[in-house]
């Protein structure tokens, strides 16, 4: 290794530093891994040629510990772990209520799925019974109590929840690739129901946005899910 | 895959996901920048989670999955009413930051090594991070103290490999050139130096 104690003087020298401050943008990269093989070659060349450069490497991950240091996960305010573990308890309320007492647990369900499908508001309300018979079959939501929920049978369009929500036409959004949207059910009445598919049941993709199917299986009202026994097309 | 039911389901969840609550706070308040929005957007995004736990895939960098829902929470939810910080000149900082580096930590008095011992620093970091954009405030969270690699960050953020480089880059030097002038404020340069930025502030 001929090691260069700093930049050489001279014609040269201009050269030399263009050379080095390109290569500082890549150093970070280099540090994560992040380079492929021949960038992470000439860094490694340069780096061992030059002094001042693995100076300024040393440097700069130093002070990227420093600012790691700082903008370290604190512990988060006390009690929010346990306000989340709440809801998720709330979420599961009917199941648990139908596993400790199994005799009247199904009536409990009832009560709930009435309470859910008359009083409250999007996105947990579904069609009540009665509202199920006036609409006819097409598009009926009919309620039964089921263990961990209630029996749920439901018609609309496969949409993707947040592009959705934000206003995209439906004919588009089987474009929309983001990770994090998610093809769910959008019942007539306009509720988004995630729908939980099973092995040996058709599994959902993007692909399937904007086809209309009818979906049969356990709603949970307040995760908003639906545990899939069946999904045709329509 | 069968997804997971009941109970079964919820202990998963506990065991893979909630342990991360710090994280998620932590980006939560780089991102809104306020602890009680940081605190909603931390529960909307774990009951979200809980909710599409089924389209978690297991093996999978769960930290990065809950990151990208948290970070999706917030575009739709707070990214429109959110203040801005003013534009930073980013090609300005660049074209300085080579100089005041260089005379700042490679030919000052303290070793940056001493300096990251130093805590009265971690001030000036956070104070910095203000002036940065979210985009950038959200990958320079990622990539330094999550440690997620720069594919995992494009999936959370939604962007080029190519961007995320760009915005480490450019994010890391605003936070180096504010330390270097930090560093400065508090004599830790060359005596020539500072004798002669001593005189420019009693002008």
């Amino acid at each position: 290794m001929s090691d260069r104690p700093g930049h050489p003087q001279g014609p040269d020298r201009r050269e030399t530093r263009d050379e080095c401050r390109a290569l500082h943008e890549l150093l970070i990269h280099h540090r994560r891994g992040e380079l492929g093989a021949s960038d992470a070659g000439r860094v490694r060349e340069h780096l061992e040629d030059c002094a001042d450069c693995r100076r300024f490497d040393e440097v700069e991950a130093s002070l990227d510990r420093l600012i790691a240091g700082a903008l370290a996960a604190g512990p988060a305010p006390s009690g929010l772990a346990e306000r989340v573990r709440a809801r998720l308890d709330e979420a599961e309320d009917p199941r648990s209520a139908s596993r400790r007492m199994p005799g009247w647990g199904w009536a409990l369900a009832a009560v709930a799925a009435l309470i859910v499908g008359l009083f409250l508001p999007n996105p947990a309300r579904l069609l009540g019974p009665g509202e199920a018979a006036d609409r006819g079959r097409a598009d009926a939501g009919d309620l039964r109590p089921a263990p961990g929920g209630v029996q749920a049978e439901l018609s609309g369009f496969l949409v993707d929840d947040e592009c959705d929500r934000a206003g995209m036409p439906l004919e588009y959004q089987k474009d929309c690739a983001h990770p994090s949207h998610h093809t769910v059910l959008k019942t007539d009445r306009g509720e988004y129901v995630a729908l939980v598919a099973h092995a040996g049941q058709p599994s959902l993709d993007r692909m399937q946005r904007g086809r209309r199917v009818r979906a049969r299986g356990v709603y949970l009202a307040a995760t908003g899910t639906l545990d899939l026994a069946s999904l045709s097309f329509q | 895959v069968t997804p997971r039911r009941g109970k079964d389901r919820r202990e998963e969840f506990e065991s893979l996901a909630m342990g991360h609550t710090d994280s998620l706070f932590n980006l939560a308040l780089r991102m809104t920048r306020d602890e009680k929005d940081a605190e909603d957007l931390v529960q909307e995004t774990l009951l979200r989670a809980y909710r599409f736990f089924h389209t978690y895939e297991p093996g999978t960098n769960i930290r990065a999955w809950l990151f990208r829902i948290l970070k999706n929470n917030f575009i739709n939810r707070y990214r429109k009413v959110q203040r801005q910080p003013a534009t930073v000149d980013f090609a300005k900082l660049e074209e300085g930051f080579e100089t005041i580096f260089d005379e700042t930590f490679r030919r000052g008095s303290r070793t940056p090594e001493e300096i990251v011992v130093d805590s009265s620093y971690h001030g000036e970091v956070l104070e910095a991070m203000e002036e940065l954009p979210e985009d950038y405030r959200t990958v320079v969270v990622l990539a330094l103290v999550e440690d997620l690699s720069y594919k995992e960050i494009a999936r959370v953020v939604g962007c080029p490999i190519g961007t995320v480089m760009s915005r480490l880059h450019r994010g890391r030097r605003l936070l180096q050139t504010r330390l270097a002038e930090y560093a400065t404020r508090r004599g830790i340069v060359p005596s020539s130096r500072a004798a002669s930025e001593d005189t420019a502030h009693h002008e």
